[in-house]
C-alpha cells in the first residue's frame, strides 16, 4: 500500500487494496468482505448509531478508533442490551498517512476484542483535502436486551441518581491536548460492558452515558424526557483535581465536560446501597449525585451549592468555549 | 435597608453566582453586576466593523467569548459558518505561531480586555515588532475600568453605594487609581479575590464600611495585589499604548477610558489603515441600562420574550455571566 | 478580563516558565514579573504570569476569614 491515502483509493484496484488493508488489520473481528453486507446469526432487538469527529484524533487515554467502538457499544449497553455487531463507516480526508490509519484500525480491533463484538459491514470513502477534518467514523451497533429495555418512562420520582465514576476526564484531556498542557490523567474513554452485569443483578431504572455536554446535559435531557425535576448536590459531585485544574485555567465549567466511559444510573432509593456496592465490586468508583424530584411543568436541573443556595444548571446553549473573563 | 454594591468583573459575577452570595448577603447588600465583562461592553458597531474586515478578506483572531456577540448583521461565529476565516485563541502569542503554520495575507486581532489583558496585547505587539511581522494588525478594544467607575458614580440613576473592585485588574493597576476615585467620592472601594473566602472577606468589609459610613480603599486581595500594582506590566502597556476615548456599550463614549496604539506603532493599528467610523449601528436593546444598574433584567421589554439564552438580543444574555442570563436562570427556579 | 489561576513554577527557561497545578503543566510567559524562582507561585492569565503570589498575605486573609466564620 502507498504511504498516503489519496482520492484514487475510492475505486478500482486501489479501493480493493484499501479494503484488503483494513480487513487485514481488523483480522477476525471483521466477519467478511466477500458480500455487500453482513448476515445476522443471532437475534437482535436494539440498534444505535453514532458518528465520531473528535479533534485531535489521538488523545491521552484513547483515539478516534477506540472511541468509535466504545461510544456505540455504550449506547447499546445504556438501553440494557448486550452489543453484538457493529457497522463501520470511514470518511477519510485525502492525505492521511497509512501509518495513522493503521494505528486507528488497530485501536478499533482491540476495542472489538475487549467488547467481544464484530464488524459485520462497512464502508470507506476518501474525500478531497479540506472536505473533512482528518477523519469521520460512523458506527452502528446492534444488540439484544437482557431483560426489558431501559426506557426513560422507567424513571420514578425520588429515584437516586448514581454516577459510575468521576466526571469530566475526557473533555478535560482533549482540551488540555489542544492547548499543549501536559497532564497526569487520561480520558475515561472505555466500554461500559461491565454494567451489563449490574443490569442483570440489580433493579435499575435507566442508564445514560455522559457524552457531549457532560453531566449537566444528560441530566437536563432526563428531566425533560421524564417531565420531572432533578436536584443534585454540589458537595457530592466527584471531579478529579486535574480536571478542576484544566477547567479553572481555561475558564470552563467542568459539569459540562464530556465523559466517554461514565454513566448515570437511576434506581429506587432502597436499592441504592446495593447498587453502589455492586458497582464498586466490578471496578467502578461510583457516587450518589442527587435525586429525581416531582413531576413539573418546567423540568429543570437544580444544583444545591456548597453555600446552601440552589441554582439552575441549564443545558449548554452552545459548544463549550474557554472563558477568558 | 440594603446597600447597592456593584462589581465590575465578569469573574466576580460568575463567582458570586457560583457561591450563591446574593442569597447570603440579601438582607444587607444588593449585589449588582456592572460593566465588568469586556464582551458585554463591546459596542455593536465594533462587532460590525470586525465583520466587515472579515468580509474584506482579513483573518480574524479573537478570544472565544467575543464570537457569540451579535452585531447588526450577525456574529463572528455566523460569519465563520459562512466561510469567514475566524480563529479562536487563548493566549495572544498563539497568533504568531498560528500564522506561521497557516499563513494569511492579512490578519486582525480583536483585542478585547481590560487592564489584566492589556499587558498581554502589549507583549504581542512587542513580538510583532521584534520579529518584523507586518501582516498582523491590532483592533484595540482594550478598556480601562476606573474611568467607567467614575462615570457610574456620577450617574445618580445607578445609585451605587460601594464597589467590589476587580481582583485581577487590580493586580496590574494596584490601589492608586481607586485612591484617586476615593478622593472624589466618599464610597468604599474594596479589592476582592475570587474564591469564596476572599469574596466573603471583601463583601463583609464593604458591608461594615457602609454601615459605619466609612469611605476609602481597602485591599482584601493582598496575596496578589500590591499597592503599586505590577509596574513592569504597566510600563509595557505604556510603551505601546496611550489612553484614548473609547465607546462602551451602554455607557457611550467615555474619555480616556480605552487604549490605542502609540503613533510610532500606528502601522500595527488597523484603524490607521482603514476608516471604519462610517460603520455604525445602534443597540437594539437596553443592555446598557442593565449593566449600569439602572434597570433590572426583567424590566427590559425583550427579556424572556424575544431575548432568551437560546436567542439572545444583546450581550447581557449572550454571556453566561451577563446579568440578564444569570437572572433568567434564577427566575426559572421560582 | 479577570480569569487567572495560581500555579507553581517548576522550571524556568529565559522568558518562559513551566507552571504546574494538580498534575497539569504548561508553559507560561514570565516577562511581566521579576525575580521568580522555582517553587514560587504565580498568578497566570491567558498564558502569562501577571504576579507572584504572596503566601504570607494569603495566610492573613485566611485568618480574617476564620475569625469571620467563627462569629
Amino acid at each position: 500500500m502507498n504511504e498516503i491515502i489519496t482520492i484514487h483509493h475510492n475505486s478500482g484496484r486501489k479501493q480493493y487494496e484499501l479494503i484488503e488493508f483494513i480487513s487485514e488489520v481488523l483480522g477476525d473481528r471483521l466477519v467478511s468482505t466477500e458480500n455487500d453486507g453482513g448476515l445476522l446469526t443471532d437475534a437482535v432487538d436494539t440498534i444505535t448509531t453514532d458518528s465520531f469527529t473528535i479533534k485531535p484524533l489521538f488523545f491521552p487515554g484513547g483515539d478516534i478508533g477506540s472511541l468509535s467502538v466504545s461510544g456505540s457499544v455504550n449506547d447499546t449497553v445504556m438501553l440494557g442490551a448486550k452489543p453484538l455487531y457493529l457497522s463501520l463507516s470511514l470518511i477519510i480526508e485525502e492525505g492521511m498517512k497509512i501509518t495513522t490509519l493503521k494505528k486507528i484500525l488497530n485501536s478499533i480491533r482491540k476495542e472489538l476484542e475487549v467488547t467481544s463484538t464484530y464488524v459485520l459491514c462497512g464502508d470507506t470513502k476518501v474525500v478531497e483535502k479540506g472536505e473533512v477534518d482528518g477523519l469521520i467514523i460512523n458506527t452502528t451497533s446492534l444488540g439484544k436486551t437482557l431483560k426489558t429495555a431501559l426506557t426513560v418512562d422507567r424513571i420514578k420520582s425520588e429515584d437516586s441518581i448514581i454516577v459510575t465514576g468521576p466526571i469530566g476526564l475526557h473533555g478535560a484531556a482533549v482540551m488540555a491536548c489542544r492547548n499543549n498542557f501536559e497532564i497526569d490523567f487520561e480520558s475515561d474513554c472505555m466500554s461500559l460492558m461491565p454494567l451489563l452485569k449490574a443490569i442483570e443483578k440489580c433493579d435499575l431504572h435507566i442508564m445514560r452515558d455522559l457524552t457531549r455536554g457532560g453531566f449537566v446535559q444528560i441530566l437536563n435531557e432526563l428531566a425533560i424526557s421524564s417531565g420531572k425535576e432533578i436536584v443534585i448536590d454540589e458537595n457530592a459531585i466527584q471531579i478529579p483535581s486535574g480536571v478542576e485544574s484544566v477547567s479553572e485555567i481555561l475558564g470552563i465549567n467542568p459539569l459540562y465536560l464530556a465523559c466517554e466511559g461514565t454513566a448515570v444510573i437511576t434506581c429506587d432509593s432502597e436499592v441504592e446501597s446495593e447498587l453502589l456496592a455492586f458497582l464498586k465490586n466490578i471496578g467502578f468508583s461510583p457516587f450518589k449525585a442527587g435525586i429525581v424530584g416531582k413531576n413539573t411543568q418546567r423540568p429543570l436541573v437544580s444544583l444545591r451549592t456548597k453555600a446552601g443556595a440552589e441554582r439552575v444548571v441549564p443545558m449548554l446553549i452552545e459548544e463549550l468555549t474557554p472563558r477568558i473573563c | 435597608m440594603s446597600y447597592r454594591v456593584m462589581e465590575v468583573c465578569g469573574t466576580h459575577t460568575h463567582a458570586i453566582m457560583r457561591y450563591g452570595l446574593k442569597h447570603v448577603y440579601k438582607e444587607k447588600l444588593d449585589l449588582i453586576s456592572g460593566p465588568g465583562c469586556p464582551v458585554c461592553v463591546t459596542s455593536q458597531s465594533d462587532i460590525d466593523r470586525l465583520l466587515y474586515l472579515c468580509q474584506q478578506g482579513f483573518r480574524i483572531y479573537s478570544f472565544s467569548d467575543l464570537l457569540k456577540v451579535p452585531g447588526e448583521k450577525g456574529t463572528l461565529r455566523d460569519i465563520r459558518a459562512g466561510g469567514g476565516d475566524v480563529r479562536e485563541i487563548y493566549n495572544p502569542l498563539q497568533i504568531i505561531d498560528d500564522i506561521k503554520k497557516e499563513p494569511a495575507e492579512y490578519a486582525v486581532f480583536a483585542a478585547i480586555g481590560f487592564e489584566t489583558t492589556a499587558p498581554l496585547v502589549a507583549a504581542l505587539v512587542e513580538e510583532l515588532v521584534s520579529n518584523q511581522m507586518n501582516n498582523i494588525y491590532i483592533y484595540s478594544l482594550l478598556k480601562l475600568i476606573p474611568p467607567a467607575m467614575d462615570i457610574l458614580l456620577q450617574d445618580s440613576e445607578s445609585r451605587i453605594d460601594g464597589f467590589l473592585c476587580p481582583g485581577h485588574v487590580s493586580v496590574v493597576i494596584g490601589e492608586l487609581p481607586y485612591i484617586e476615585l476615593s478622593k472624589k467620592y466618599n464610597n468604599p472601594f474594596v479589592i476582592g479575590g475570587f474564591d469564596e473566602m476572599h469574596l466573603r472577606v471583601a463583601l463583609d468589609k464593604i458591608q461594615k464600611m457602609l454601615e459605619t459610613r466609612e469611605g476609602g480603599v481597602v485591599n482584601a486581595y493582598s496575596s496578589v495585589v500590591k499597592r503599586e500594582g505590577n509596574l513592569k506590566a504597566q510600563e509595557l502597556i505604556k510603551k505601546y499604548f496611550k489612553q484614548s476615548n473609547a465607546e462602551w456599550r451602554g455607557l457611550g463614549e467615555i474619555p480616556d477610558s480605552g487604549l490605542s496604539l502609540r503613533e510610532e506603532y500606528s502601522s500595527y493599528d488597523i484603524k490607521s489603515h482603514f476608516s471604519l467610523e462610517s460603520i455604525r449601528s445602534y443597540d437594539r436593546c437596553p443592555c446598557g441600562s442593565v449593566i449600569t444598574g439602572k434597570i433590572q433584567p426583567y424590566e427590559c421589554t425583550y427579556f424572556g420574550n424575544e431575548c432568551t439564552p437560546e436567542s439572545p438580543v444583546g450581550p447581557c444574555m449572550v454571556s453566561s455571566e451577563g446579568a440578564c442570563h444569570a437572572f433568567y436562570l434564577y427566575q426559572q427556579r421560582r | 478580563m479577570c480569569l487567572a489561576v495560581p500555579l507553581e513554577i517548576v522550571e524556568i527557561k529565559g522568558n518562559k516558565a513551566t507552571v504546574e497545578r494538580s498534575g497539569v503543566r504548561f508553559e507560561a510567559d514570565i516577562r511581566l514579573i521579576n525575580n521568580v524562582k522555582v517553587g514560587d507561585f504565580v498568578l497566570v492569565h491567558a498564558g502569562f504570569a501577571i504576579q507572584k503570589v504572596n503566601r504570607e498575605e494569603a495566610q492573613k486573609t485566611l485568618e480574617i476569614y476564620d475569625q469571620m466564620v467563627d462569629k
